[in-house]
């Protein structure tokens, strides 16, 4: 677990390391905005898009999902992607980049917020000539453990419980983006 | 402006995963009691929801205290599915066949008129949580009114069938395990006799026998020739007297 984690912040810092060098080097004018609406195997979210004249974008979304295996959508995660534009073709863009952000679960016997980082790849292809309407593909690796603590008292004694909550590692989206 | 707030955004995202890195653990004092189960080969079972897609499923188990004399005391843990009907894909069974000798132990009737606490009157008496995916420990403090106790677990894998208890056994046969969403292979129940009074500090839970196949009553069953792979769930079950 510690190599994983180790490799995780070798990404992120990388990641950080491309996104600060393009900070410093232009100036951080924005472009471009977007809604983007994502149907993930974890959330389904709605965001806000925000891409730079140069290599940056970030998203910010809020999504509902059901991440403690009860099959409801009663948890929300609120999310925090840092994207750099690899590749931009006429129709497409190709970003990687950093998702951070923290997972409220509600659960009948516990109810806990799980904070998770992890590394993100979006492709992105627009329709139409205006390039208006795009849809994409994401998938991210995510990293994510809370641990917590429960505990019972009667009166023969008390009994006490640490267990931990680990997220879904894989996440796959597809997204609609609206330009405005 | 927006550069600083997006900074600030990610720093203090960051700085919270760093802060849920910390461990958490149970710590021990004199007299307290560690109960520990460490997982068999067979702890994560296949749970076959469509086209032949699996999901790996922990099994459910509870763990609980009982007086010398066989009175049921307390649970101490029970796993999330079966303290608040949290079952998924089983198409109205209630799962009766689950952990029969605790329901029966514990001897709570609901208004369904089964012994399972339901989504409206989940367990309260006793610790209930997700089930972990390898083993787990508890610490217990009992107080000064026993001098002897009896710890049982009892744990059990959904549609963990085998050759003597099939998929397609009827309910009229001795080997019914509820159905296509049933058991299969039945509970099966560990337990050992802890002596809280100074001496022996270490304990090891007996496989004991199983429960009722189809739930229908709380008795435990010694034969366990007709149990194959549940048998693995569970390695070990060791009891210590800090």
């Amino acid at each position: 677990m510690k190599k994983l984690v180790l490799i995780m912040l070798l990404a992120v810092t990388s990641q950080l390391s491309l996104f600060s060098q393009e900070i410093e080097s232009t100036e951080f004018r924005l472009e471009k905005n977007a809604i983007q609406l994502n149907v993930t195997n974890m959330p389904i979210s709605i965001a806000l898009k925000t891409i730079s004249n140069k290599r940056i974008a970030s998203e910010i979304s809020f999504g509902i999902a059901a991440l403690n295996n009860d099959t409801k959508y009663d948890d929300y995660i609120v999310n925090l992607k840092l994207h750099y534009l690899l590749k931009r073709g006429r129709k497409t863009n190709l970003y990687t980049g950093i998702i951070t952000g923290i997972e409220f679960v509600n659960d009948p016997t516990f109810d806990l917020t799980t904070p998770f980082i992890g590394i993100n790849t979006q492709y992105e292809y627009f329709i139409g000539k205006k390039k208006k309407n795009s849809l994409s593909i994401d998938i991210s690796y995510i990293y994510g453990k809370k641990t917590y603590r429960k505990s019972y008292s009667a009166d023969w004694g008390s009994v006490e419980y640490v267990g931990t909550f680990e997220n879904s590692p894989f996440w796959f989206g597809l997204g609609y983006s609206f330009y405005f | 402006m927006k550069k600083i707030t997006l900074s600030i955004a990610m720093a203090a995202m960051l700085m919270l995963n760093l802060c849920s890195c910390e461990k958490d653990e149970l710590l021990f004092n004199t007299d307290d009691i560690s109960v520990k189960i460490t997982e068999g080969e067979n702890w994560i079972h296949d749970f076959p929801l469509f086209l032949g897609i699996n999901l790996k499923n922990p099994p459910q188990f509870a763990i609980w205290i009982e007086d010398t004399d066989g009175n049921y005391i307390s649970t101490l843990f029970a796993t999330k599915k079966i303290a608040t009907e949290g079952w998924v894909s089983n198409k109205g069974n209630r799962r009766k066949e689950a952990l029969p000798h605790w329901c029966y132990q514990r001897g709570i009737f609901y208004d369904d008129g089964l012994l399972l606490p339901t989504k409206e009157e989940p367990l309260t008496d006793g610790i209930s949580g997700a089930t972990p995916i390898a083993g787990i420990e508890l610490k217990i403090s009992p107080e000064n009114i026993l001098d002897q106790l009896v710890i049982k677990v009892e744990v059990n894998h959904s549609t963990d069938f085998n050759k003597t208890y099939p998929k397609n056994a009827k309910p009229e046969d001795s080997n019914y395990s509820g159905g296509e969403e049933g058991s299969g292979q039945p509970a099966l129940i560990y337990s050992s006799l802890i002596d809280l009074s100074p001496g022996q500090s270490e304990y090891q839970l007996d496989l004991i026998g199983h429960s009722s196949p189809d739930g229908t009553d709380g008795d435990i069953y010694q034969d366990l020739s007709g149990i194959t792979s549940a048998i693995k769930i569970i390695n070990t079950i060791i009891v210590k007297i800090k």
